[in-house]
Order: structure tokens, then sequence, then C-alpha cells
């Protein structure tokens, strides 16, 4: 598990982390979602040890990560923009990784760099930038270590590619213990892929939440009530998050479980009643708005 | 934890990586330097077309110094092996990507840190010592190797790996310190030169300002003193000082001991800075903040009070005009300070932005200049509490110029030689320097420039140079010259010995240089007369007297000059015997007289006075004297000079002072 505790990162007078808190639990695909500049990199580069907190602490699995070796060891972090020496093939970055990530599996990188089609005698630098994230991906995954920090690595990726990654990336959580973070400012890249979701927004984390929990217990439904006033009253008992009004027809979202809610519309005799089905962006605006933000346009 | 086969793994990568470092290396150390030297050691055979070498021995002398401490091509190569390896090792530090891939691996930042500084050693270190080695045994083939050259080689290889670590290790120091290549590049330059320059400013400003501050070293300009004492302070020029230092036979192990020391502080500092260094300083021009003010104002506030100095002081000998030293100081502060800025922060608009540390800096340079412009600590009037001092020295400039003992110092400065001119009975000269202190005259003709040490009880050390009255400097040195020890150092005539003495030349007031076949006993015995003549003439006599002669004593790598008075009764009788010693040039001889006046400026004149006219030359001849010596002394007039025709050559003198003749008066 890692957690996080009030860590606080300041660059310049400027606070790119600020009091962040959560917890991510293992065994799942944690998406860490914000927009530019709202600090998940750096929030990244702090779990994997390369910055320092100024205040706060970051434990992973109990221990404190900062010149940690022995955590360090479970941890790979993959860069947004991937650095590769001067004349590296996959093959040397392949024995370069082997050296520091004693469970590197050499084979297994091999074999998924054919999948990928990617020559690992060729020079890295001669790849395309997409290529280059591909192969960086390729390294992480085959550290076999048990987190792997992903900062907007799908970005960049061909949508092929993107799920063949996810693909990878749920095999490998299926089959030993690995927890992936992936950072990225696009929410429905991580929809489909995500266990959990984390939202940064100026430095701080505003919530984070089971994804499945989160679309079970949020639903968004049109109904039309005659009367004005058994209207209201259904508003005020539910927990409304969003409620608008085109003419006659009463667009709400609600948390609680369809049957819940659905049972309740019913009790004040609609003309129609139906759900809708929520993006996950628009469950997120209304958890936002809940929190105070107005973000309408937030999200990309 | 890191095993040594892990360090092994990591180091090899590292020089993998960097790989055309290490074949730039092998290319220069292994190929190039040895061809450079095998080529020149063709030309330097004997029979060689660019050989100036009599035999096989002075090749092999020369062949000892091409591999001693001072190779140029090595030295440059070292210069930069171990910048350009400096640089690389850690420039990964300036990418945040870098930084991102290395330190988000599962390795300390020490190790990363040994890992980097050994990879970055042995790509040079190993190499020089390899090319080192195929040039020791070119000249073993080509047999210019000698003995002496294998048993120095171990120490010069040494001395230089010790060099090129200090070179390395600034380099490194430089780079953890700072965030930007070109910030980085700046800084190398200045880490690896500051204190030369600061050793030069500071003479440079104190020759300046303070008319009583002794120079360690008889160097003059910016730019030799850097090279010079300053040498030392700087590890790119110090090899040449080592070199010095090696050849005048003194002990290296203080050198090579303090070298190590040196080294071992700035690797731990490194280590330490690169631990705490915070990564996200990628980009910026320093990396630790409270580093960019303390270099910024280092430099802000010595460059302003150089260039304030520097340039006040145009047109005059010593001191400056006050107003143009603060003005300049304040506009040397402010360009100064603002380059700096600007480099740090590329940015016009933040470049006064910390405007408290802009006024510090003006305010600490507007101080110090006050404080020695002003001379608030009395530094030029002070003078120790005669009661606290255990013993003087005095080193006269007029005593060497007659007695020539400085051209015997074995390349040691002034307060090394200070430390030999030591006396205790120094009442008489101390009382002079008071007088002189509290006179406080500018008028230079008449005086005389003395270095003086202090050696108080307490064991402090103080040193002054002083212009005091010549005569009275002189009747001091009488009395100082009682005590044995002051003697025999000034004088130094035991130094000189008859048996390393090849050659013995006459130079009589003719300018005629006769040469003087004598065997050993004849040598030793004209020299003992020598010496006991100067023991016997009271300073003070002799050097208001004239000069009958020089003697040129040579033998292998050293000459004598002696002076020949006309009060050395027994050494004059002696070279009778052998040559013509005249006192004086004879009417008969002069063939013309050619007087050149240029006592009024705008109207020089040039006066010839034929044999003819008898009465002239006469009267000429008898106010003339033969001495360049009197143009140290105030005893000629100094805007005359003559040139007697003989049919032998042409002879120069000067007229005696207040001895003018009347008919070159009109």
């Amino acid at each position: 598990m890692i957690e996080v505790r009030n860590v606080c990162k300041t660059f310049d007078g400027i606070k790119a982390v600020a009091h962040a808190n959560t917890k991510i639990m293992e065994g799942q695909i944690f998406g860490l979602v914000g927009s530019n500049g709202a600090g998940k990199s750096t929030f990244l580069r702090m779990l994997s040890g390369v910055l320092k907190a100024d205040e706060g602490e970051i434990l992973i699995d109990g221990k404190s990560v900062y010149e940690n070796i022995e955590v360090k060891e479970n941890i790979c972090f993959l860069s947004d923009v991937a650095y590769f020496p001067a004349n590296a093939t996959g093959k040397t970055m392949r024995d370069y990784y082997a050296m520091f990530y004693k469970n590197f599996n050499s084979s297994q990188f091999n074999t998924l760099a054919e999948k990928f089609q990617l020559d690992i005698c060729r020079k890295i630098s001669t790849f395309s930038k997409g290529m280059q994230k591909q192969m960086s991906m390729l390294l992480g995954v085959c550290t076999n270590t048990k987190y792997l920090l992903c900062d907007e690595t799908f970005d960049g990726l061909d949508p092929v590619m993107r799920q063949a990654v996810k693909g990878l990336f749920a095999a490998e959580v299926m089959n030993r213990e690995f927890t992936p973070i992936i950072a990225s400012h696009n929410l429905r890249e991580l929809e489909d892929i995500c266990d959990s979701i984390g939202l940064v927004h100026q430095g701080g984390i505003l919530f984070t939440k089971d994804l499945e929990n989160m679309k079970f217990h949020i639903h968004k439904v049109q109904c039309v009530i005659p009367n004005q006033v058994q209207e209201e009253r259904l508003l005020a008992e539910l927990d409304v998050l969003y409620h608008e009004k085109q003419g006659s027809i009463l667009s709400f979202i609600s948390r609680g479980t369809r049957e819940e809610i659905i049972e309740r519309v019913e009790e004040r005799d609609p003309i129609f009643v139906e759900t809708v089905p929520l993006s996950l962006e628009e469950i997120f605006i209304s958890e936002m708005e809940v929190e105070g933000y107005d973000v309408k346009n937030f999200l990309l | 934890m890191m095993s040594k086969i892990s360090y092994f793994k990591l180091i090899k990568e590292d020089i993998k990586k960097r790989a055309w470092l290490l074949l730039l290396s092998i290319t220069i150390f292994v190929v190039i330097i040895p061809i450079l030297s095998a080529i020149k050691i063709e030309g330097a055979l004997p029979g060689g077309v660019s050989s100036s070498y009599a035999n096989w021995k002075e090749v092999k002398n020369w062949f000892v110094m091409e591999m001693g401490f001072f190779n140029k091509y090595l030295w440059f190569s070292i210069i930069v092996g171990g910048i350009l390896s400096g640089i690389t090792s850690f420039s990964y530090l300036y990418s945040k990507r870098q930084i991102d891939f290395y330190h988000s691996l599962p390795i300390k930042r020490e190790t990363w840190y040994f890992v980097n500084c050994i990879s970055g050693i042995i790509q040079i270190v190993v190499p020089y010592i390899i090319g080192y080695i195929f040039m020791l045994i070119i000249g073993a083939m080509k047999g210019v190797a000698s003995q002496k050259l294998f048993q120095q080689s171990g120490s010069v290889m040494g001395v230089t790996i010790l060099i090129f670590l200090l070179i390395y290790g600034i380099t490194v120091l430089v780079i953890i310190l700072t965030g930007k290549l070109l910030v980085g590049v700046l800084g190398i330059i200045i880490f690896l030169t500051w204190g030369s320059v600061i050793v030069a400013l500071k003479n440079y400003i104190m020759l300046q300002i303070f008319d009583n501050y002794m120079v360690e070293e008889s160097i003059s300009g910016f730019v030799d003193n850097m090279i010079g004492r300053g040498a030392w302070y700087s590890p790119i020029l110090i090899s040449r000082k080592i070199e010095e230092y090696n050849q005048l036979g003194k002990p290296m192990f203080p050198i090579i001991i303090t070298m190590i020391i040196m080294i071992i502080l700035i690797f731990t500092v490194g280590l330490l800075a690169f631990k705490n260094r915070r990564l996200e300083n990628a980009g910026k021009a320093v990396a630790f903040s409270k580093v960019e003010s303390i270099v910024q104002s280092i430099i802000t506030i010595t460059a302003g009070m150089f260039f304030a100095v520097i340039v006040s002081s145009q047109n005059q000998v010593k001191g400056m005009k006050i107003g143009w030293m603060y003005g300049i100081a304040i506009i040397s502060v402010v360009i100064v300070y603002g380059i700096i800025s600007f480099i740090y922060y590329g940015d016009i608009k933040m470049i006064f932005q910390r405007k408290t540390l802009f006024s510090i800096c003006v305010g600490v340079t507007l101080i110090f200049l006050t404080i020695i412009r002003f001379d608030v600590f009395k530094y030029d009037k002070y003078i120790p509490n005669r009661e606290k001092i255990e013993s003087m020295s005095i080193d006269s400039y007029d005593a060497n110029y007659l007695l020539d003992y400085r051209s015997r110092w074995k390349g040691e400065n002034y307060k090394q030689n200070l430390e030999k001119l030591k006396i205790t009975d120094f009442n008489e000269i101390y009382s002079l320097i008071e007088e002189t202190l509290r006179k406080n005259e500018k008028n230079d003709e008449e005086k005389s420039v003395i270095n003086v040490g202090y050696y108080l009880k307490n064991g402090r050390k103080i040193y002054r140079s002083y212009h005091v009255d010549r005569k009275k400097l002189f009747r001091c040195m009488d009395r100082m010259m009682l005590e044995e020890g002051y003697k025999r150092e000034v004088l130094k005539g035991g130094e000189i010995e008859a048996s390393k003495i090849n050659t013995i030349n006459f130079e009589n007031i003719r300018a005629e240089n006769i040469s003087i076949k004598l065997n050993e006993k004849e040598k030793e015995l004209l020299l003992e007369t020598y010496y006991k003549d100067m023991e016997k003439y009271p300073l003070s006599e002799v050097f208001d007297g004239e000069i009958v002669g020089k003697l040129y004593c040579t033998g292998k790598g050293t000459e004598y000059m002696l002076y020949v008075f006309e009060e050395y009764k027994s050494v004059i009788s002696n070279l009778k015997k052998y040559c013509d010693v005249p006192g004086k040039i004879l009417q008969s001889e002069v063939q013309y007289i050619t007087v050149e006046d240029y006592r009024k400026p705008h109207k020089m004149r040039n006066i010839i006075i034929q044999s003819e006219d008898k009465e002239k030359i006469q009267k000429l001849l008898g106010c003339l004297t033969y001495t360049e010596i009197g143009i140290f002394n105030t005893e000629v007039e100094p805007n005359i000079n003559v040139t007697i025709s003989t049919d032998r050559g042409s002879i120069s003198a000067l007229i005696k002072k207040n001895k003018v003749p009347d008919f070159l008066n009109k």
C-alpha cells in the first residue's frame, strides 16, 4: 500500500503539491487525473524517490521511500518523456535495467518486444516518440516491480497500442502483485483501465474513489413528475448532486443505487422515468461541484 | 547493498556510456603525445636538424626536463581531460529527464557519486599512465633515457595525477553546485583561477594604494602575478611552480600532502553537495540558493574594487583620485552584478530584483575602498612597538646592485630571504624607519628602497617596504654588517667556489672585456682577496665610491658579477698581474667626446669636443664617473650622457653631481 500523508512540495514559492493525502491499495490499477500543472508529475516523482517532499511523508509498504533502496527496488518510474542514453538499444537497456532490478525478466522482455514489433538491436534514438514510449513501458513492466509509476505514458500511443498496453497491465495485475499508477490529464483514457481514480487539482488530491463504486452509486435520471410539490419532495429526499429542468423534464444526478432511486421516483407517480448512462467525466464534474469547484471545462 | 561486482558493472556501464571520452583520452595520451615526443627526441639528438645539444648527456638532461612536471602537452591534456571528464560525469544533473531516469533507479546517491567519479578518473588517468610509460620506452629505445629519468618518473606521474584530481574534483563540485551548462563552465573557469586572481588582485591593489606594502616576489603586472605567486593557488597553473620547486631541489612532501588534503576536502564537499542537492533545481543557474548569493557577492565586490583601483589609478604613480574611485566602483558593481544576475535568471527585469543583496555589494565595496584608500587601519604608518620586536631583517635594493647578492637567491621569494637577513641590533635602523614615517617625504631622489621584516616576540611576522634616506641607510648597514650572520648573507662571498668557476673576465672602465687565465689556486686567491676587501671597507664608503671595473665569474649554469671598487686595493693589485686596470681615461687616449645634454627637454644639445680642444677635454675628464651605479645614487647629473671615443672603442660615462664644466652650461 502507498500512503501519502500531508505531503507538500514547493518550487520557488510555487506550491506544486499542497497537503496531499491519499492511500493507494495494492493489486489495483490507480489513475491519477488532473489538468496540466496540477501536480501529477511532481507527485509521482516524490513517490518514486526522485524528489524529496518538503513536508509530510510518503510510505510505501510502511517504509519511507526517499533514498531507501529496499523500497525503490519495488518501484519503477516511467517519466512522461522517456530518456535513453545515447546509442542505447533495447538490448542494452534490458541489460541495464537487469543490473538494478533483480527480478527483471529478460525473456519476457524479448517476447514482448517481438509482440510489439520493436527491434531490440536498433538504436532507440531512431524510434518514433510512440515507439520510445512503448519501449519504456515494456522495460517498466519487465522489471517485475510491485509498483509501476507511469507519467502520461498512454499519451502518444496509438489506439491499438493503447489497448495492447492496457491488456498487458491487466494481465500483470492478474498474474502477480502489481500496482500500476497511471497519471494522465485524459479521464476517458483512464476510464476503461483504472480501478480507482485520484483527482489532482492545484497540488492537492481532491478525492480518491473506486471507479466501479462511483459508477454504481451515482446515476442520472430523467423524469416527468406532474406535481410540482412531489417533484420538490423527491429532490429533497434523494442525495442529489445536480439537477436541471428543461420544460417539464426534470434531469438530476443522484447518489444511491439505481433501484433505490427509481423506487423513490415511482412513488411520485411520474409520467416518464428513465436512467441515462453517465460518463466518468460527468460523474467527476458533479463530484467536484459538490466539493465546491466549478470546473465545467476542467477536464479535456 | 551494492556488491563489489555491481560497482564494477556500474563503472563499466558508465565508461561505455562515455566511450567517446575514453577514446579521445587514449588518442591523445597513448598515440598523439608519444608520437610528438618521438619526433622531438629525433630532433634533439646530437647532429639532429634542430638539435642545439652538443652531446648525449645534454640530450638526456633535456629529456628529463621534458618528462618532468611541466611538459606542456601533458599539462594541457590533463587540464582539458580533468574538465571534460568532470563535466560529463555529472552534467546529467542539468537535465530533468536524465535526473528522473537515474535517480528513480534503486541506487543511493553516494553510490552514484562514487561510480561517476571513479569512472571519470579511470578514463583519463589510465591512458595517461600508459602514455607516459610509452614515452619512457621510446626514450629508452632512442638512448635518451637516464637513471634520473626513471627515478623521477614515479613522482612526476603521481603529482600529475594529483593535479588532475584537483581539477577534476573542482569541476565536479562546480557542476553539482550549478544547474545550467553555461553557468557551470563559467563557474569552472572561476573556481580554477580564482585563487591566483585573488593573489594578483591583492598585490595589485596593495601596491597601488599603500606606499609601504612589500611584495613577495619581483613580479610586476597582473597576469605575471597570477602565473607567478598566484600559481600556487590555481590547479591549472601549479604544475609550473612545482617544476620550479623541483629544479631548486626543494622537498616535495609538503606540497604532496597539501594537495592530498585539498583533494579529500574537495571530494568530500562534492559528496555532501550531491547528497543534499535538490534535484528539482535542474535548469536553474545555481542549484543552491545560498551559494548563488555568496558567489555573486564575492565576484561583484572583488571586481568592483579591482576596476575602481585600476581605472582611477591611471596617469598617477600612486594613489587614486577619490571621485573617480567611488564612481568607477559603483559603475563596476552595477555592471558586474547585472551581468551575473542576467546569467542567473536570463531576464533583464530580474537583474536588480534582489535589492538587499545589491545594496550589500555596493556598500561593502565602498566601505572596503574607503578603508584602504584612507588607510583607516594605518597600514602605511604602522611600525611595531620596539619592545615587542625580537629581531628585524633588512634587504636593501641598492646594496643588491652593488653586491649582487640577490642573483644568488635560490628561487626563494623576498620573505624567505628576509629570514636569512635577521639582525638583533636593530635600534639604529628602527629609528631611521621611525624618522622616515614621521617625515613622510615624497622626494624619492635621495631615497633607497628597503624590504623589512619585523619578527615579534609573540611569533608574529610583519613585512613592509620603505623609502629611506640612502646615506643614513648605508650607515645603518655598516652597523648591521658587524653581525656576522648578516654580513655573510649579504656578501655571500664564501659561496662562490673557485673550483666551479671556469672563466673569469674583467671589464674595465674602457669597456674592454679581458679574459683572465688563472689556475685553481690563483682563482681561489683572487676570490679570497675580493672577499677580504669587501669585509674591510664599510659599505657607506664603498657605495659612494668609484668602480674601476667588473669581474665576471662564469661556471656551469652560473655567472657572478662582482664590482671592483677603487677602495679594493688588494683585488686591484692582484688583477694588475694579469691585465690593465686603469683608474681613469687619459687625455691622450681620447679622439673626441660627445656630450648629450637633456637638461632642457625642449632644447636638447649634442656637443662634440675634439681632441685638439685639450683644455675642455681635460676639464671634462676630471669630472667624469664611469660607474652606472651612479645612476642609483644621486652623485651624478642624471640628464647628461658622455661618450668618449678612443681608438679602442667607445666608453660611456656620467658627470659627477655639481661638477658640470662651465662651457657646458653656456
